[in-house]
């Protein structure tokens, strides 16, 4: 069904657009102060995180070596980093910030690819981990790049800050990455075509937990798009699109990432998902109890 | 032979082929599943789920009979070593033109949901795009929408390319 949420806001943040939908009466007041605190959760977030922003804590690693304390508010995202990397086999990595550099994902967005591509690190080397990454030792300077899972961990973050602040039923969309809790009726989703965003390959359900999609149409140039792969240093080039369901958004948003790079089974073993695949050639694949309608 | 009777032989052509599918996959996978045992087929039925009931039957070949919209699931059991598993075929109909083709099972032992996974892999679908504006829909999920900078700059690289 079709949701009317109660209350809404929206802003646009790290290079999407956030959406918050309320469905239980809240005050003019407390929704004012509600999107004051999730800007600024966001703000919070990109000036820890973002490799764009030139006084963030990641690019104060990008110019220096030694140890350092990792901001509370993310050391459960390296956790996660650091479980995908060891189910992808190294396919999920924030160590490749350079390599996204060098096909001109940078802070100009200056989209001119170069010849020459960064090879990337190897992750427990590069950046060493003391007592759940509370503190991380660099060896030399790295760029990180949280692309895979960060958006997905913020929309977590702002579903905490909801909770927090007394919203019991609401759903959050970060461009694709969703997240719903405590609505009576699940939304219907609609599942984007990856040739064409007036069109959609079918619909989903999302009742609690989270919805992420990814696919390599928007964010591509001068041939290449956003998700490159680390051992070949090439972007993508079999999967189109993928949609992923899971407890958390970061979960989902990074196992949406990984499905490019990786096969179902393999993140099958370590992590706990529903998904949807579609590969070059129109075909797709789902787990058994993907909550979708597919239009095949 | 007229068109829409054409249409029907079609339908109805599909829908056996699906109840046969299932028999045979369901053998197949009960003969897979262990070498000692035949592969048994106990049951096979076709079931309808639509509010209004035309009399249609399935099994019969009146070509020029309307189908009623709705989804008509044909399933079918088979035996293997970790119990009796079930494989359930749903084909929705609408305007007497097959829209929708999904197969679901239900796995009763680790080994047997490994053989269906497998199944589902090489039972290949393709995906086909419908008009959003004439679905219900609550949001849309696809590639992350992007604003400002990375749109402006893929502006200025177009620009650029044909200048």
């Amino acid at each position: 069904m079709a949701h009317k949420p109660t209350r809404q806001f929206s802003f646009d943040a790290i290079g999407s657009r956030i959406w918050v939908g309320i469905y239980q009466p809240v005050s003019a007041d407390a929704l004012q102060r509600l999107e004051q605190s999730a800007i600024k959760l966001t703000a919070e977030y990109n000036n820890t995180l973002s490799r764009f922003e030139p006084d963030s804590w990641v690019t104060h690693l990008a110019n220096n070596r030694g140890t350092f304390i990792v901001p509370k508010s993310v050391q459960q995202l390296f956790l996660l980093y650091n479980s995908l990397y060891n189910t992808t086999a190294g396919a999920i990595t924030p160590l490749v910030g350079e390599l996204m550099e060098s096909i001109g994902y940078d802070a100009q967005y200056s989209l001119q690819p170069r010849k020459a591509r960064a090879a990337v690190a190897d992750w427990p080397q590069a950046v060493q981990s003391t007592n759940g990454y509370k503190t991380i030792t660099l060896p030399k300077p790295v760029l990180l790049d949280f692309g895979a899972a960060g958006k997905g961990y913020l929309v977590d973050m702002l579903a905490a800050l909801l909770k927090t602040q007394d919203v019991q039923k609401f759903c959050i969309d970060a461009g694709g990455d969703m997240y719903a809790y405590g609505v009576t009726e699940p939304f219907t989703i609609g599942l984007e075509h990856p040739d064409n965003p007036k069109l959609a390959i079918g619909t989903g359900a999302l009742e609690r937990g989270a919805l992420c999609a990814s696919a390599d149409n928007r964010r591509a140039w001068a041939g290449v798009h956003h998700i490159m792969d680390p051992r070949s240093l090439e972007p993508t080039t079999q999967v189109r699109a993928t949609w992923v369901w899971a407890k958390t958004a970061a979960e989902a948003d990074g196992l949406a990432t990984a499905l490019f790079l990786c096969e179902p089974k393999q993140l099958l073993q370590d992590f706990s998902f529903e998904f949807v695949r579609v590969l070059r050639d129109s075909s797709m694949q789902k787990s058994t109890n993907a909550p979708v309608e597919m239009f095949t | 032979m007229d068109q829409a009777t054409s249409k029907n032989k079609q339908i109805i052509t599909t829908l056996a082929v699906l109840v046969f599918l299932a028999v045979i996959v369901g053998g197949a996978m009960a003969f897979t599943g262990n070498d000692e045992t035949s592969p048994t087929t106990n049951t096979t039925s076709t079931t309808q789920t639509t509010s209004e009931s035309s009399g249609s039957s399935m099994t019969s070949d009146h070509s020029d009979m309307d189908h009623a919209d709705g989804e008509y699931t044909a399933s079918a059991d088979y035996a293997t070593p970790g119990g009796v598993d079930t494989i359930t075929l749903n084909v929705t109909l609408a305007d007497n033109a097959v829209t929708a083709v999904s197969m679901s099972t239900n796995p009763q032992d680790g080994e047997s949901k490994e053989y269906d996974d497998n199944f589902q892999e090489a039972y290949k679908e393709f995906v086909v795009g419908k008009p959003i504006d004439e679905i219900a829909l609550s949001r849309i999920a696809g590639s992350s929408l992007t604003t400002g900078g990375f749109m402006d700059a893929l502006d200025q690289i177009a620009t650029q390319a044909h200048q």
